[in-house]
């Protein structure tokens, strides 16, 4: 089942990327595995973050994404595994740092600001060892770079919900943590506050040069923050490597399909090449001739054209705006979505030839028929 | 340093937190285990105590006494709650609060009002005998009296259970059987009652977990329950076996009691079944109805409100004509304040380490914390008195006959109250901010300090409040261990009624009502602060 559901030809691939550590990584999770009772939450993890870094960490709820980022800042202890900060080991084995000593910084979803104290002594809360004069000035340095400067006496109550996330961003950078983790941190704004934070805090921690680890849901924020991607499904690691990489080399049927709209057609393995609905592509494969396989196509891959003999019917045409997505029948019986600008419209019933415009081919075993044999 | 673990929460909490909460279930406990080795250690003849005639009897009257009580509070309570929620009764908001008044009479003083305005030469009695010569009215002492007075008393219980279950309705199931053709009465009788289902028997658990335990009304009232019985048992025998034997049969049959309710729920869910906004269910017009429906709301507070706060002011003044000495009141609310505010302290000190446990890291052990801690509210007064009477002569005598152990009772008896308001504020402090305090350099007790304290002290606060009047109407446990001489306004009363000194018992127990009333304002305010969710 597990090789089923890998890419064949990216597996190869992978292997390179795995060496691209040069300076040592200053967080490094090995084989972390968290369970709760009645499920794996998260299952024999193994990622590197490297100084100045942005990983966002992309998954459906309920993956495990959220529980990653609370072993690391400590909220959870691991059932194996270990988890090192800047070279320091700080869960495994016999050793357990506390959260308050570990230096990691926590953004959450809800903001958990303290909602007894004003905005100066939230930042201020994380600010030990300091001198009155000197505190004050960290504090109002961190109200100028969240933009918030002269809202330092207001509670937290008083403040809109970008504002609160500014203050939670502010409160978490202060004490200069080694990590900043961020859970879900837009998913409480509207679309348009989402979109203008999203790019503030993307900038401040730029300016700040900090290590953050995102967790998300959402994958345009995934693509537009990421420096590199984490895909987790039912907690274990699905793909880690730059956004572009992932959405089109998608190394599992699981990525192919939650990063992107993808559809998948069935072929065959012939001498040299993948035989489909959509017509034969090159391909060159140690799998031996006629072994079931499937071909990924992605909507905005499709070139249409009018054609009596293409290889397509259109199914139903759906207006979207920019362009219409048509849902298409291939010959061999399989359903696939195209889509194409809306200034075209091909009427239902009519036969288009449909091309599929890739650098490189991604084909997965057949997932159903492999199972059976 | 510490291992890997499975547990629920990850991080454990602090070691004293732990052996806090452990030392107050301790406490909770041990005078029930006392009682129990006591009365098992004297052998053979606990059974016969306890199969004799007389205890049989003694059990016939209390389960007759709680179950009639119940029954008649709970029909009296769903017309109430159902007509001032569902229809167009004239002046619907007025009865509504009229109506759940009567809980701040504590049932030793309505017993003493009962007795002066019903009773043989009572205030009736005389208003009666000039133009009609009647010289004798019914029985009132036993129980009819009884039984009229704890139900007026206590179905404001039922009451308030039932209005917020129908607040609550979802009105979309009524509609639902409407539109399946099921005529007002044949829905309210097949959807409305089952769902309210629940409430009343919350609502009864309460009342006859409150008539078991009564002591003030039916030992003015000379109706022989278990609690009188233990009393008589305690005051006149220097053996004490058999009050503890007979308060092992009335512990047994109050937590029957709170077992059977547990049952009684079943395996029905009752929630919404639509999201989104609440939505009031339709008025019911009551046309011709609002007539008997209006003499039955102003009958219930006339009875159980009107009359008896006009006698009691009545005797109040009486007696400052009669030249009552006032100021010995006020030493006596003086004595009833000092023990009511130490029993405050006790509970809230004792609720927050178990409350703690139990919201932030819930598993088998600190989920049994708390439900023993939760025992003092299935537990009658008198019972923990009699049980820590025996301790503390026989073990702690250096506190017996102190304050020290009627805290300590009035702790095992009340920690439930400040419990409840300890976990509802934990319970709106978001785990989050906690985890942020702890992320941002703190640790476990300075994030307890800096955060987790000044989020709930509102709630904890207005827990000891409550805790605070509630002590203060207490009566069997004051009685049995309030040091020689130690008088409060709850004794105070007693004692003068029990001798028919009606003039000198009025003034304390104004005082009782005016305290229990801020008590109920205290609930409805926390009521409300719990149902505006978190915040």
């Amino acid at each position: 089942m597990a090789p089923a559901k890998k890419s064949i030809m990216v597996i190869k691939r992978m292997a390179q990327e795995e060496k691209r550590a040069d300076s040592p990584p200053i967080l490094a999770l090995r084989g972390v595995t968290r369970s709760y009772s009645e499920s794996m939450a998260v299952d024999r993890l193994s990622l590197e973050v490297a100084q100045g870094e942005t990983l966002v960490i992309l998954g459906p709820s309920g993956c495990g994404k959220t529980t990653v980022l609370r072993l690391i800042a400590g909220l959870e202890h691991p059932d194996e595994g270990t988890i090192d900060i800047s070279g320091r080991r700080v869960a495994g084995g016999r050793e357990w740092v506390p959260p308050e000593k570990r230096g990691v910084g926590l953004v959450f979803q809800d903001y958990a600001l303290f909602p007894h104290l004003s905005l100066s002594q939230n930042i201020a809360f994380g600010l030990k060892g300091m001198k009155p004069a000197q505190r004050r000035q960290r504090v109002w340095e961190i109200l100028f770079l969240v933009g918030l400067e002269g809202l330092g006496e207001r509670h937290p109550h008083q403040l809109s919900g970008g504002q609160q996330q500014r203050v939670a961003l502010g409160r978490a950078l202060a004490p200069q943590p080694q990590v900043l983790l961020l859970d879900e941190p837009f998913s409480n704004l509207d679309t348009d506050l989402r979109l203008q934070v999203r790019e503030e805090v993307r900038r401040i921690l730029r300016t700040t040069g900090t290590t953050a680890i995102f967790v998300t849901h959402d994958q345009e924020e995934a693509f537009s923050l990421a420096d590199r991607l984490a895909v987790l499904n039912e907690g274990r690691m699905e793909q880690l490597e730059k956004p572009d990489m992932v959405y089109n080399f998608p190394t599992t049927r699981f990525v192919a399909d939650f990063v992107g709209h993808a559809d998948f057609v069935t072929g065959e393995v012939t001498n040299g090449s993948v035989r489909t609905g959509l017509g034969a592509f090159p391909y060159q494969t140690d799998l031996p001739v006629g072994t079931p396989v499937e071909v990924m196509v992605r909507p905005d891959n499709l070139l249409l054209s009018p054609d009596p003999e293409g290889n397509t019917t259109v199914v139903e045409r759906r207006f979207l705006g920019p362009f219409n997505q048509y849902v298409l029948r291939l010959s061999s019986g399989d359903f696939i979505h195209a889509n194409a600008p809306s200034a075209v419209v091909y009427a239902e019933g009519i036969r288009l030839r449909a091309e599929l415009r890739v650098a490189c081919l991604t084909v997965f075993l057949d997932a159903t028929a492999s199972e059976v044999a | 340093m510490a291992p890997v673990g499975r547990a629920a929460g990850a991080a454990r909490p602090p070691a004293v937190v732990w052996l806090s909460a452990a030392l107050v279930a301790a406490a909770m406990v041990l005078p029930m285990v006392y009682l129990v080795v006591r009365a098992l250690g004297a052998g053979a003849e606990v059974w016969e105590l306890l199969f004799r005639g007389r205890t049989l009897a003694i059990l016939a009257r209390s389960v007759v006494l709680a179950a009639v009580v119940t029954g008649a509070s709970t029909v009296i309570a769903v017309v109430l709650a159902w007509l001032t929620v569902r229809t167009d009764l004239p002046l619907r908001r007025w009865w509504a609060v009229l109506t759940i008044l009567p809980l701040v009479i504590p049932s030793y003083v309505g017993a003493f009002l009962i007795i002066v305005g019903l009773g043989p030469r009572g205030m009736l009695q005389q208003f009666l005998e000039g133009p009609l010569g009647i010289e004798r009215l019914p029985e009132i002492y036993g129980f009819p009296g009884a039984m009229l007075i704890l139900t007026l008393l206590s179905y404001p219980y039922v009451l308030l259970t039932v209005r917020a279950a129908l607040w609550r309705l979802d009105p979309a199931l009524e509609e639902a059987s409407l539109s399946l053709g099921h005529g007002a009465w044949d829905t309210f009788r097949r959807v409305t009652l089952p769902l309210l289902r629940p409430a009343i028997a919350a609502g009864a658990l309460l009342v006859a977990l409150y008539t078991l335990s009564d002591f003030g009304a039916v030992s003015l009232l000379r109706y022989e329950t278990f609690t009188w019985a233990i009393y008589l048992q305690y005051e006149a025998a220097l053996d004490r076996t058999a009050a503890s034997a007979l308060s092992l049969v009335l512990v047994a049959l109050a937590l029957s009691i709170v077992f059977l309710e547990a049952t009684s729920r079943g395996r029905a869910r009752y929630h919404r079944s639509t999201v989104g906004a609440v939505r009031r269910p339709a008025t019911v017009r009551l046309g011709k109805w609002r007539w008997p429906a209006l003499a039955f709301c102003g009958g219930i507070a006339l009875f159980a409100l009107a009359i008896p706060m006009a006698i009691l002011v009545y005797w109040v003044v009486r007696g400052i004509a009669a030249g009552e000495a006032l100021g010995q009141v006020w030493g006596v609310a003086l004595n009833s304040a000092y023990v009511s505010g130490l029993a405050a302290l006790a509970c809230v000190a004792a609720a927050l380490p178990v409350a703690y446990l139990s919201v932030r890291h819930p598993g088998r052990i600190s989920n049994l914390l708390e439900r023993i801690s939760y025992m003092g509210f299935a537990l009658p007064g008198i019972v923990i008195a009699l049980a820590l009477v025996f301790f503390g002569a026989n073990f702690v005598t250096p506190i017996y006959q102190t304050v020290a152990l009627l805290i300590f009772a009035y702790m095992v008896l009340f920690l439930p109250t400040a419990l409840g308001a300890a976990r509802a504020s934990l319970l709106q402090v978001s785990p989050r901010v906690e985890e942020a305090a702890r992320s941002l350099g703190r640790t476990p007790l300075q994030t307890m300090a800096a955060i987790t304290l000044p989020l709930v002290r509102q709630g904890v606060l207005s827990g000891a409040a409550l805790v605070f009047l509630v002590t203060m109407k207490e009566l069997p446990a004051t009685l049995l261990l309030s040091p020689i001489g130690f008088k409060t306004l709850a004794t105070t009363t007693w004692a003068a009624s029990s001798e028919a000194f009606f003039a000198k018992a009025a003034a304390p127990a104004l005082l009782i009502i005016a305290v229990s009333s801020l008590a109920v304002a205290i609930m409805s305010w926390q009521e409300r602060r719990g149902g505006s969710g978190s915040g």
